[in-house]
């Protein structure tokens, strides 16, 4: 706002203002009320320039890729590190081995110190090191104050270089991940989603879901080897922003990391699941006064020439809160639910859609054939030239939220090159999303929605149900697993 | 960052660095950096400069919770922030005027439809589906007049982010992010809620409500338990009732009275608006008293005068539910800005903040008893008394009962032996970090400048809290934990297994 403003014009907005106070007196409120109440769409804003600062990248002799971002703002250091590793990997009768062998690697101290000393080294410094893993990727962070950060990132390095996978703690590991097992069918919307990948990414490594039996069996060699085969330079991107000068924190990566030895890591194509050919009902029995509904299906991957449209379609249909479809009808008009909406995610080799809505037992069959209605008439009724200008106003003019901090910067380009895209493909997203018409989203309402060939799953007591499921069509039931 | 070279920005800077290079290192002062004004309304309004990226964080709160409702009206607080979403006479209708007498009629119908629903069995049914196709029909006629949610509408296509609202028990607040070039859209829209506002829609939203709270809470065990152990620590505060509101009363939550509870406690004084980002002060200041200032002053009613009396012995509850244990234990304390309060978070660090802290090294690693187990020193609220709280999960085949034994013990050993310096030092360096964390958002920034500003009158209170925590000696901790850790000040909650009614 500042860079436009001429030298003389605080002065003249002063004496306007000034002008405006006294008119403020002289005048009954009425008159400035109707100022002050014109519509916002006939609002006027200053244009708004922003070059977005960009990380530095450095690829070490080894391999391993790093951003860095200088953010002296406030006396913190931020590191990211992610590996192309996940639960995708793991062997049908090891599922959970990489989340096992991930947390047993951050507990499992290292050859030359306990986990318990490890952790009070942090924790003394007030520093946090976790991981967490996806299906098709694990990260890890550190963060520290700035004076600390040598001495946390020599334990992070110890701990990539020479891991002991200490077994108690393996033990332990296992023991919580079992109990998680055990609770998992303590919430229905976990539940929910839960089920909905097993049916619809069935027959692939994204439908699988650990069992006490699979977690139960990892080895401790197994996880070693997990650790051995996945943790390579050449494996990982690593992103670091915050108090420090770029320079020295090159030299201090490139010294710590220098004997992390590149080798070649193989990353089986698992495939990617394969869209139905009908519609699929499930149920799921649970005693509750609310039903859980989701109703979806495959979508445009990341890299489709469709992804872009098909995101301002699901932005439309229930992604965009509450002017989107879904919400405003379903909650809006008829206050059936307080969580109701969609969405989309396009992931490297696949994409996933779906509608969701928790609502009272007594209006499940109402909700779905509102889903039904609402999926159905974006294909019949079309989509309005308001609702497209919308949906692309708020995509575009909200984009600058993602550069708000050094780190999130850092992780854009991180995640740009994670998942294979071009160089250009956040910077140049804005334009990209102004370029869709009218007439892309109904060839992509067309070719990609199909809420005849959906997967609809209900977790919910049938009993209390407006009309039971089978108006749908034929239902199939989940029986959860109990757990004494 | 703007690349303009504001001069005036860097100097502030550079003197910000000088300061914390002089300091310890993690120290570092929001001092001479927040700006506060009062609007002749009484209305406060901080500010910070922040030029990472061009965006600011727009927050409004409202000294105004759960706890301002009388008994028979719980969830007035959160469904009026619901109702705020509705639009004012300007926004969200196609003609006021219009709209307004459609909305009397719904408003009295609804009410008939209320009064004959309350009677329950002995009510008229003919009567009640009358009024149920009345009700229907006036709501069609009235969706003729409204532009449905043209707040948010308007707010989304000018790039806004995380527009939303959060009620507490002590306070509600409007939040939204914005490009740093539409401030005054901002104004525009809040203030004129806040001078102007339309409930309507009142009786659908209604049921949204209800909706939330069956996801929320009744399809929830953890949060059922939650509420009923509130229930049973506080008998006279209301601290006790659920911020949600009980079912019976949110079924009849009324129009009028939702209104009324609007103009009482939706005053300027009880007003913080905040604004962290790219802006600038001055010119913002004029915009915000332009806007603002409109909105007239108003005389509040007197505080709440209940406080909770002397727990006369261990509470203990249960609830059933199709769900694996869980345990929760209450003690009473004081809150801010009584000393102790600072000296509980203090023992929250030392017992449950990471892996070296003493309940998860003798629960979670060493006795692998529990899953799980946090605590929260300020429960359910800061603006009065509140509760020092656990939550621990236990694993299977163990118990709550086990846990509790555990958890016991801990507490002696705080009221027997001085806890040795390192810890403390740990503790507080945790703390403080956490604290720095915070700083590296303009929305979190937001968050707890205007919460110390609401709720205690000074948005210095997070770094006050932070200093009171620099002095808690191991004295302090141990004198604390025996005069708080006492079984007849205490509540405890079991979650037990019941499946098909059958306990298990």
């Amino acid at each position: 706002m500042k860079s436009m403003k001429s030298p003389g014009s605080t002065n003249r907005r002063l004496s306007l203002l000034i002008l405006w106070a006294l008119l403020f007196l002289a005048f009954p409120v009425a008159a400035q009320e109707e100022d002050l109440l014109k519509h916002p769409r006939e609002m006027n804003f200053p244009p708004l320039s922003f070059v977005p600062p960009e990380a530095e990248r450095v690829v070490l002799p080894n391999g391993l890729t790093v951003y860095f971002m200088e953010d002296p703002e406030i006396p913190l250091v931020h590191l990211s590190l992610w590996l192309r590793a996940g639960s995708i990997y793991d062997p049908r009768d090891r599922s959970g081995l990489a989340e096992v062998a991930a947390k047993a690697w951050r507990e499992g101290g290292t050859h030359d110190q306990s986990p318990q000393s490890i952790n009070e080294i942090l924790e003394s410094m007030a520093a946090l090191l976790e991981i967490s893993i996806g299906r098709e990727s694990v990260s890890l962070t550190l963060s520290t104050q700035t004076p600390d950060f040598r001495r946390a990132l020599a334990i992070l390095a110890d701990l990539i270089l020479k891991p002991a996978f200490d077994p108690a703690q393996l033990d332990l590991i296992k023991k919580k991940e079992i109990e998680a097992i055990r609770r998992s069918n303590d919430n229905p919307e976990e539940i929910a989603y839960r089920e909905f990948r097993k049916i619809l990414y069935a027959g692939t490594p994204f439908g699988h879901v650990p069992s006490i039996e699979s977690v139960s069996a990892i080895q401790r060699e197994e996880v070693q080897s997990w650790h051995r085969r996945f943790f390579k330079p050449n494996n990982a991107l690593m992103g670091i922003s915050g108090d420090f000068r770029k320079e020295e924190m090159k030299k201090l990566i490139r010294e710590t990391f220098r004997t992390w030895e590149r080798s070649i890591v193989e990353l089986p194509y698992v495939g990617v699941p394969t869209p139905k050919d009908r519609k699929l009902i499930y149920l799921v029995e649970k005693d509750l006064p609310q039903s859980t509904i989701l109703m979806g299906h495959l979508a445009p991957p990341l890299h489709h020439p469709d992804h872009i449209p098909f995101k301002i379609l699901d932005y439309i249909v229930g992604g965009g809160g509450f002017n989107s479809r879904l919400t405003r009808e379903i909650r809006s008009n008829q206050g059936l639910a307080y969580s109701v909406g969609s969405f989309y995610r396009g992931r490297v080799g696949f994409g996933v859609f779906g509608a969701y809505c928790q609502t009272q037992s007594s209006t499940t069959a109402r909700v779905i054939r509102l889903f039904e209605e609402i999926l159905g008439g974006i294909k019949k009724d079309k989509i309005q030239e308001s609702e497209l200008e919308w949906a692309k106003k708020a995509i575009v003019n909200r984009y600058i939220f993602t550069f708000s901090s050094s780190a999130q910067i850092v992780q854009q380009q991180m995640e740009q090159e994670f998942d294979l895209l071009p160089p250009d493909f956040f910077r140049t997203y804005p334009e990209r999303v102004k370029a869709v018409t009218l007439a892309d989203l109904h060839r992509v309402a067309d070719e990609h929605l199909h809420p005849e060939k959906a997967l609809l799953l209900v977790i919910g007591k049938e009993n209390d149900f407006d009309q039971p499921l089978s108006i749908f069509g034929p239902v199939h039931r989940i029986e959860l697993q109990r757990y004494d | 960052m703007i690349r303009n070279g504001d001069q005036k920005f860097w100097a502030l800077l550079l003197g910000f660095f000088l300061w914390i290079s002089g300091a310890e290192g993690h120290s570092f002062s929001l001092e001479g950096r927040v700006k506060e004004f009062t609007l002749r309304n009484g209305m406060k309004v901080l500010m910070m400069e922040r030029h990472q990226s061009p965006t600011v964080a727009l927050y409004i709160r409202f000294r105004v919770g759960a706890v301002d409702e009388n008994l028979g009206m719980t969830g007035t607080a959160h469904l009026l922030e619901h109702m705020l979403f509705k639009g004012t006479k300007t926004l969200g209708t196609k003609n006021y005027a219009e709209e307004e007498k459609i909305l009397t009629r719904i408003e009295y119908v609804a009410m008939a439809l209320d009064a004959e629903r309350a009677k329950g069995e002995t009510g008229d049914p003919a009567l009640r589906k009358h009024l149920e196709e009345t009700l229907q029909e006036l709501q069609k006629e009235h969706k003729k007049w409204v532009i449905k949610d043209e707040i948010e509408s308007i707010y989304s296509e000018n790039g806004a982010v995380g527009f939303n609202a959060m009620t507490s028990a002590d306070s509600t607040t409007y939040v939204v992010n914005l490009p740093a070039n539409r401030l005054e859209l901002w104004a525009r829209i809040e203030s004129d809620r806040i001078l102007n506002p339309v409930l309507r829609e009142f009786y659908s939203e209604r049921q949204v409500v209800m909706e939330e709270r069956r996801q929320s809470i009744d399809s929830n065990p953890e949060r059922k338990l939650i509420e009923q152990f509130l229930a049973t620590a506080f008998i006279a505060h209301p601290y006790g009732r659920p911020i949600i509101g009980w079912p019976s009363d949110l079924a009849y939550l009324e129009k009028r009275a939702t209104e009324q509870f609007f103009r009482t406690f939706y005053s300027p004084e009880n007003t913080v608006l905040t604004l962290v980002g790219s802006l600038e002060i001055d010119s913002t200041l004029l915009l915000l008293r332009k806007y603002f200032e409109r909105i007239p002053r108003q005389i509040l009613p007197p505080p709440l005068r209940t406080r909770e009396p002397e727990q006369m012995g261990e509470r203990r509850i249960q609830v059933m539910a199709d769900a694996k244990p869980q345990l929760i234990i209450g003690f009473h304390k004081p809150n801010p800005p009584d000393p102790d309060d600072a000296v509980f978070q203090v023992i929250d660090g030392l017992l449950t903040t990471g892996r070296t802290s003493r309940l998860y090294k003798k629960l979670v690693e060493e006795g692998k008893m529990a899953v799980e187990v946090s605590s929260a020193h300020g429960f359910p609220g800061e603006r009065f008394p509140n509760l020092f709280v656990f939550f621990a999960t236990p694993r299977h085949p163990h118990t709550p009962e086990e846990l509790e034994t555990q958890i016991y013990r801990a507490l002696e050993d705080l009221q027997t032996t001085l806890t040795p310096g390192p810890e403390l030092e740990k503790v507080k360096k945790e703390i403080q970090t956490r604290f720095l964390r915070t700083l590296n958002s303009n929305s979190r920034l937001a968050y707890w400048l205007s919460y110390g500003q609401c709720l205690f009158g000074d948005w210095r209170f997070m770094e006050k809290r932070l200093q009171a925590i620099e002095r808690v000696t191991a004295e302090d901790v141990r004198r604390v934990a025996q005069k708080y850790f006492r079984p007849k000040n205490r509540t405890v909650a079991t979650l037990v297994s019941v499946s098909n009614g059958k306990e298990r």
